[in-house]
């Protein structure tokens, strides 16, 4: 009895449909035979008898389908509580194994926990970069950002007059929102300091549209953007108002920005910057009708259309009206923007509607490529990190024969077998997987640091993301464990029982999971060690210019009211007062700064010249500067004398020229004594040539550039740059403090240096370089530890052989350089594998290159050196091993 | 046909069950013939009921079922009370005693 009932629970779980059925038709047939019987006993004619008895049982369906329902329930309960009973079971003997092996079950979390780590934090950035929804914006998924496409694959700003148009017109979007900015005005609360912050420039519908609601009073009325300058009212942002006081009376107090006085209307709500991820946050708004005013610009062509006169600022960004398609609203507005019609205006030119708002399309396809990149990498981690606690596992899993062949023999079957030991890697994958996530927290903003662009907030795993890490745990560990699991689990019973090592030192699994390792790590290797170099390529190009020491200070004193009699006067004062500053080598001032964008103009030259825009046109790039910038910045002036203090404002107008200027200019000729108009109806000598730099793009063509002297070609926006002895940022406040002791309220665009200016540029090529140059270090580390591991195992699996050999008068040099060998052929061939897989990825990663060809093999070989040359050491410690081996105690050991 | 109508006439059922089964393990078959021979043919449990209420019983674990041999030698189903059973018949049988005086009072009174 007592057996049956065991093993009948036992089989509970596994009972079937059919075998239920069968147990409540056995039960009512035992009745019914019992009843029939009774019934014809007691003389009821035999046919009539059945059917009596069915007649008196009652329901008989309903009996019958209760019980097989209520049966079912039962068997799918005990099927769950087994389950869970098992897991649990399995998970405790996991633990137990864990811990039995200390220092083992340490290297092997540790490990996983670099495996996971890796792909967890590229996992966080990813998702911040990409995922992230703007604060305070009501359901941004509708949301579409337009672009002005002057050509194909170009997506740039709006003029004022063409977002008028398409908001009026468009109709498959429930509302069209433009913002320009933001830039920096100086600002003062009556009664308080002056200083400066960052105001942005909005459409009336601009909050409505992005469905922000106002924490503080309200936003912006039709009315308030209607007319140039009309309504100077501007909205606070959280952080701004809080900083003023967190006053509730702030909402219909004023405040000055570049000393106009605008009145505070509302305060917006706390975290909200617009939806841009770049570019920095607001900390103020005000109406797009309100730039004029604010930024003094001359002319009116930043609100309304004038004929030869384009300027092109905003961003436009719309709503979806609800149940439209994205589809829908790209032929809206394609079809709007093909009736917009209007002199001046680009052949080809369209608008591009986007579904990323967070970044323009360069920018997004540039994270996307960096982000598809590091991906890889990490999953290529990832990848060596499972192979090696794979390799660990078999290898301990080989020593454990004895043990586990006990266990089959005395009953435990092969799949629970599978189960107990996939339980162990389970749980050692959960300690990786904790490491990871620990790792991911702690590195993610130092990787973020990294990244090209500069993002607001600290980066940290969020849900998605440590579920995603979850997954990776639990696939890895399955992973891990799957091949160990599986070899133990077929185990030849009799053969572990046997002798207390395992026949067969070499075992092709492992072999192969090392060689995967290496080939993997040399991929790894072979791609930091092009991205190296293609960083060192970037950074140490010639600039033409110096970087280093160079504080810069950019103002925009048109903005700050001056005129260009006050700002003339303005800028030697200032010049003078930052040269008298302690730790200033030389002061000079430029309007442009090189990788910050551009002043240029399409110049008709006289004929002889070669022409590189259309039409016979030349560009030209513009750049005012003061006496001894050459000096100062490390130009070189290869003919004539660069522009000084003679070239004043009662001065010639004189001029340097680029020597590809001159070039394109005067073919043959000599440029010196060469007029060219940069003022309408003023001719302005050459005086001197310089030599060629690079002026907005690193790495491009040859490109023209025209110094005239700020006293002759007069800028507004204006960059002073201090020659430092020490370093820059030292002097920073006390340049600025000097310059707003000559004026208190002047507000500083950029306070920066040359170098960080570079280093942003090149920041693209060091993230790789970085990232993937430490990923390649642990690959390396790890395939090496794979690889010794394995030697050494090898080595002490076949030391009675050794010891034989040895014994027999074979020489030591020669057994340990056959161990070497061993591990050098292994490496080889996983560098062979890791060489393939390289160069049929060469073209991936051209687009993240600078300077350098991807199917460049010296980088190449470099890694296949140093993956040898530290497989070698990681042979030669196995390898003395082997030479030290007692030939008499190698043969008498079992 | 003939459902079980109410909680109480369910709960009577269960507690002749139990009270059956209490003494030795037993098949439904059996279980209907005793109560009505112990009851002299007062009391028929209809079969359906029975059967119904000996599956619930297992479900809740008063009672459990295994298959096994009759005297006979025939395979039948047979039931048997659980630790739980015995303590479910025992709350019962007082519940009932209690509630059966009480009606007898008021009907002799």
């Amino acid at each position: 009895m007592m057996s049956g009932d065991f093993w009948r629970r036992l089989r509970l779980p596994w009972l079937s449909a059919s075998d239920i059925e069968h147990e409540i038709d056995d039960e009512l047939a035992f009745h019914f035979e019992m009843r029939v019987r009774e019934l014809v006993e007691q003389g009821v004619p035999a046919g009539e008898a059945r059917a009596r008895a069915e007649r008196e049982f009652g329901d008989l369906a309903a009996t019958r389908s209760g019980y097989v329902k209520r049966r079912r329930r039962h068997v799918t309960r005990q099927r769950a509580r087994l389950g869970v009973e098992d897991l649990l079971h399995d998970l405790r003997f996991g633990f137990r194994t864990v811990r039995r092996y200390p220092g083992f079950s340490l290297a092997a979390v540790l490990v996983l926990g670099l495996g996971i780590g890796a792909p967890t934090t590229v996992l966080t950035l990813v998702d911040r970069i990409f995922f992230e929804r703007p604060e305070a914006v009501s359901e941004p998924h509708r949301l579409v950002r337009l672009w002005r496409s002057p050509g194909p694959g170009l997506a740039s700003s709006f003029g004022n007059p063409d977002f008028v148009f398409y908001r009026e017109n468009v109709t498959a979007l429930q509302g069209l929102a433009a913002w320009g900015g933001p830039t920096v005005a100086s600002y003062a609360i009556p009664g308080g300091r002056s200083s400066q912050l960052d105001v942005a420039f909005a459409s009336d519908n601009y909050f409505d549209v992005l469905g922000v609601r106002p924490a503080r009073g309200r936003f912006f009325l039709p009315e308030e953007n209607a007319a140039p300058g009309s309504h100077p009212v501007v909205v606070l942002s959280d952080a701004l108002w809080r900083a003023l006081g967190a006053d509730a009376a702030a909402v219909g107090s004023s405040i000055s920005l570049n000393d106009i006085t605008f009145s505070v209307i509302g305060v917006a709500p706390p975290g909200f910057h617009g939806i841009n991820a770049l570019g920095g946050a607001p900390e103020a708004w005000v109406p797009i009708a309100m730039r004029g005013a604010v930024t003094r610009t001359v002319g009116s062509s930043w609100w309304e259309r004038l004929p030869n006169e384009r300027n092109n600022w905003l961003s436009v960004a719309g709503r979806l009206a609800p149940g439209v398609t994205f589809e829908a609203a790209e032929a809206n507005l394609a079809a709007l923007s093909a009736a917009l019609e209007y002199p001046g205006r680009d052949e080809g030119e369209s608008v591009m509607v986007s579904r990323e708002y967070l970044y323009s399309p360069a920018q997004t396809s540039s994270l996307a490529r960096l982000s598809a990149m590091l991906l890889a990498v990490v999953g290529i981690v990832l990848a060596i990190a499972i192979a090696n606690v794979a390799v660990l596992l078999l290898s301990r899993a080989a020593t454990r024969g004895r043990e586990v062949g006990i266990r089959t023999a005395l009953g435990a079957g092969r799949s629970r077998l599978f189960r107990q030991l996939l339980a162990e890697s389970l749980v050692l994958g959960a300690g990786g997987g904790l490491v990871g996530i620990a790792l991911a927290f702690v590195l993610s903003d130092a990787a973020a640091s990294l990244l090209p662009y500069s993002f607001a907030g600290a980066f940290r795993p969020a849900g998605r993301v440590l579920a995603a890490a979850l997954a990776l745990t639990l696939a890895t560990a399955f992973l891990a464990g799957l091949a160990p699991a599986l070899r133990a689990a077929r185990a030849d019973v009799a053969g572990s029982l046997e002798g207390s090592r395992v026949a067969g030192g070499r075992s092709r699994a492992r072999d192969s999971l090392v060689v995967c390792q290496v080939a993997l790590s040399l991929v790894l290797l072979a791609g930091a060690a092009l991205f190296t170099r293609s960083f060192w390529t970037a950074r140490t190009q010639d600039l033409g210019f110096r970087t280093e020491n160079l504080l810069v200070l950019g103002v925009d004193l048109r903005a700050r009211g001056y005129s260009e009699a006050e700002g003339l006067a303005f800028i030697p004062r200032a010049v003078e007062r930052l040269r008298g500053l302690p730790g200033v080598a030389g002061v000079t001032t430029s309007t442009m700064i090189p990788f910050q964008g551009d002043w240029s103009w399409d110049y008709e030259p006289p004929p002889g010249a070669a022409p590189n825009g259309p039409d016979r046109t030349v560009w030209i790039g513009l750049n005012a500067v003061s006496a001894d910038y050459f000096d100062v910045m490390d130009v070189p002036i290869v003919r004539g004398r660069p522009l000084d203090s003679r070239d004043g404002p009662n001065g010639t107008p004189s001029i340097v020229v680029n020597e590809t200027l001159a070039g394109l200019l005067w073919p043959g000729q000599e440029a010196l004594g060469k007029t060219v108009p940069v003022r309408e109806g003023t001719d302005f000598e050459v005086v001197g040539v310089a030599a060629d730099a690079t002026y907005y793009e690193l790495g491009e063509e040859p490109t023209t550039q025209l110094y005239g002297s700020l006293h002759q070609v007069y800028q507004a926006s204006v960059a002073f740059i201090l020659r430092t002895a020490g370093s820059p940022p030292e002097l920073a406040s006390a340049a600025q403090g000097a310059l707003r002791e000559i004026d208190p309220g002047l507000a500083f665009g950029s306070v920066t240096t040359m170098d960080s200016v570079f280093e942003e540029v090149t920041a693209r090529y060091r993230v790789s370089a970085v990232l993937v140059g430490l990923f390649g270090m642990l690959a390396l580390v790890l395939a090496a530890t794979g690889l010794y591991g394995v030697v050494s195992f090898l080595v002490s699996q076949r030391t009675r052989e050794i010891g034989v050999r040895m014994a027999l008068g074979a020489d030591r040099k020669r057994v340990a350089r056959e161990v070497l060998g061993t591990g050098l052929r292994l490496a080889g061939l996983g560098a062979a594998l890791g060489a393939v897989g390289s160069f049929a990825l060469r073209g991936s990663t051209e687009s993240l290159l600078y300077g350098v060809d991807p199917g460049d093999p010296l980088p190449l070989a470099a890694a296949c050196v140093a993956l040898l040359a530290v497989a070698a050491v990681a042979s030669a410690g196995p390898a003395r091993r082997a030479t030290r081996v007692d030939p008499m105690e190698a043969i008498r050991t079992d | 046909m003939a459902k079980p109508r109410s909680t109480y006439l369910q709960g009577t059922v269960e507690l002749l069950v139990l009270k059956v089964l209490s003494r030795a393990p037993l098949h439904g078959y059996g279980i209907a013939k005793h109560v009505a021979e112990e009851t002299g043919g007062v009391l028929e449990l209809e079969d359906a009921a029975l059967y119904q209420g000996l599956h619930r019983m297992e479900s809740k674990g008063w009672i459990e079922a295994e298959w096994g041999r009759t005297d006979t030698g025939r395979r039948a189903k047979l039931y048997r009370l659980t630790p739980s059973g015995r303590k479910r018949l025992a709350a019962g049988s007082e519940g009932w005693k209690s509630y059966a005086a009480a009606v007898l009072k008021v009907l002799e009174a």
